[in-house]
């Protein structure tokens, strides 16, 4: 019993007492959590605080997750952006490590909002000076937009950068662009293949708007899938070790955060509350520095939103700047990871 | 917080003392004579196998009985089963996730060969609190200040254990385990939370099923 005592001590200890460091440091390691109303939001700051330099990172979906994928370093960042800048992490209410006994009413992008601004603003709080950029990547610009166009939140943020990032939740809108998508593709792939993209451009002629799911079935088979040639692949680099490692060695409980309906939950309910938002006209409002990056080849919000988003834009021309990646899809810090690195620190330290 | 926390363990602790009571006198008036205290675990116990905590309990027998095969002309085989009540507390430390800590009583049905070798299958049903860590909280003026945050659970359990005697020279003998569980605890967003225990112990046991 002496024993069992000691040892429940030293467990509220752990609880209680551990205390996780907010310093400025070229490897920062500091994990924290941040109570929202009903929701408790993980928030993992790594790299190199001493930067000064804060890069939020909104993942998309909705519904997937931040902090495995930072664990695994799936995308590289660990020994590139992080080298340079301080990346914070977050999994957001409902998903991956995030606690709380959340209703279901909250699963609105009003509430996304409020969590995102608390992480900013604990940014803000916990490292004097520091600069907060946001980088939200397909639905998590969707997210970063919103939250830009919201109250003052701008004044929070010292530069937004869009990664293949979505200013329309419209199913009918999305597959307009994706229809003139595959016609700038046939029109670019002629030489490669002129029988079969001559006949694309025939069915797109024939089928304008794309509604039904054959539809869009018979549009896919001309673009084909990511990885199975013109679309570069999605997929991130994960290996089985890294896998375990987020099982058995991370902050993760893989029972909600992968073996729950939590994340397909929040998809569906998240989705459902932003359906029909069409953020292109007040963009004018967003008036910070601006970084888009966009994939050549992204099939699921196609370059030319992107390009319409970003001339929407508040931003006067010298401190907003539109890339387009050649070589990829949706994901360019997947496809072109190196010059995805180095044009986001070109930016943030521009500012 | 601390104080909700004590009143709950105490309404738990309550709440296990009066079903040992009332199995205890169940058992009695449809089985006989109960087997009392049989024995103690101490094991570690791992969530989700790597994140290290304890637990604790006791052994209660409610009732046993032994099951006899003839293995040829001179030889027997002695099967002993027994309902055990086990009654039991732990703790876990999942580092920047969740401290947990938890009372579960447990009802299983225990079968050990004359070699030794026993398994035991069960369920538990008890209280979980969890305890998240370095939880801050910002205020309407834009303070950020430290909070406790920890949530109460009604937790139900289910495992298989498998065990081995090591030491069968006289009643006191002590038995390793090995023992994979599932904690289901509710309410939680959806709906509950599951937890993935493996439990490696030792089991003192004091007299004889």
């Amino acid at each position: 019993m002496k024993i069992t005592t000691i040892y429940i001590f030293l467990m509220l200890a752990f609880s209680f007492y551990s205390c996780e460091k907010f310093e400025f440091t070229e490897d920062a390691d500091t994990f924290y959590h941040l109570k929202v109303s009903d929701a408790v939001i993980p928030v993992w700051v790594k790299g190199n605080t001493e930067s000064k330099k804060f890069v939020v990172f909104v993942n998309g979906g909705p519904g997937l997750t931040s902090l495995d994928v930072a664990h695994m370093d799936a995308l590289g960042w660990e020994g590139s952006l992080e080298d340079e800048i301080a990346m914070v992490y977050y999994d957001q209410r409902g998903t991956g490590n995030a606690q709380g006994r959340i209703p279901q009413e909250t699963l609105t992008l009003r509430h996304y909002l409020l969590d995102l601004k608390s992480v900013v603003q604990s940014i803000h709080g916990m490292y004097n000076g520091a600069q907060v950029f946001l980088m939200g990547h397909s639905f998590g610009g969707f997210i970063g937009q919103s939250f830009l166009l919201e109250d003052e939140n701008s004044h929070l943020i010292s530069g937004w950068i869009n990664i293949d990032g979505s200013t329309i939740v419209d199913n009918e809108i999305t597959w307009q662009y994706r229809h003139g998508f595959l016609i700038d593709i046939a029109n670019e792939q002629m030489s490669e293949d002129s029988i079969k993209w001559s006949n694309a451009i025939e069915w797109a002629q024939n089928n304008n708007p794309i509604e039904s799911q054959s539809q869009k079935e018979e549009w896919r088979k001309f673009i084909g899938h990511a990885g199975e040639g013109l679309i570069p692949t999605d997929d991130l680099n994960i290996s089985a070790r890294d896998f375990l490692g987020v099982i058995f060695n991370s902050s993760y409980n893989i029972f909600p955060a992968y073996l729950s309906a939590n994340s397909s939950l929040v998809s569906y309910k998240l989705y459902t509350d932003a359906e029909g938002t069409n953020l292109l006209p007040l963009l004018h409002k967003i008036e910070i520095p601006v970084l888009t990056i966009w994939g050549k080849y992204d099939d699921v919000i196609p370059p030319q939103l992107g390009m319409d988003g970003f001339n929407a834009l508040g931003t006067v021309a010298n401190r907003k700047e539109f890339i387009l990646f050649q070589e990829s899809g949706h994901q360019p810090f997947v496809n072109q990871a190196d010059l995805f690195t180095k044009k986001v620190v070109e930016f943030v330290n521009d500012i | 917080m601390k104080k909700n926390v004590s009143t709950k363990v105490k309404i738990s602790a309550h709440i296990v003392g009066c079903a040992l009571l009332f199995i205890n006198l169940f058992m009695q008036k449809v089985v006989g004579q109960t087997t009392g205290f049989t024995g103690v675990n101490v094991s570690y116990l791992g969530e989700m196998v790597t994140h290290p905590g304890i637990k604790v309990g006791v052994d209660y027998g409610l009732s046993a009985w032994s099951k006899v095969k003839a293995e040829g002309k001179e030889r027997e085989r002695k099967i002993s089963k027994s309902i055990v009540f086990s009654p039991s507390l732990g703790s876990f430390y999942h580092k920047r996730y969740q401290t947990g800590f938890f009372i579960i009583p447990e009802l299983k049905y225990l079968r050990v060969n004359p070699k030794g070798f026993y398994y035991d299958l069960g369920i538990g049903l008890g209280y979980l609190r969890t305890v998240i860590p370095n939880v801050y909280e910002i205020s309407p003026s834009g303070d950020i200040n430290k909070v406790q945050v920890g949530y109460d659970y009604l937790s139900s359990l289910c495992f298989i254990t498998l065990g081995r005697s090591i030491n069968r020279q006289n009643d006191n003998s002590m038995s390793l385990f090995v023992k994979p569980q599932f904690m289901y605890a509710i309410p939680n967003f959806t709906y509950g939370t599951g937890y993935f225990f493996l439990e490696l112990g030792v089991n003192l046991k004091i007299k004889e099923t």
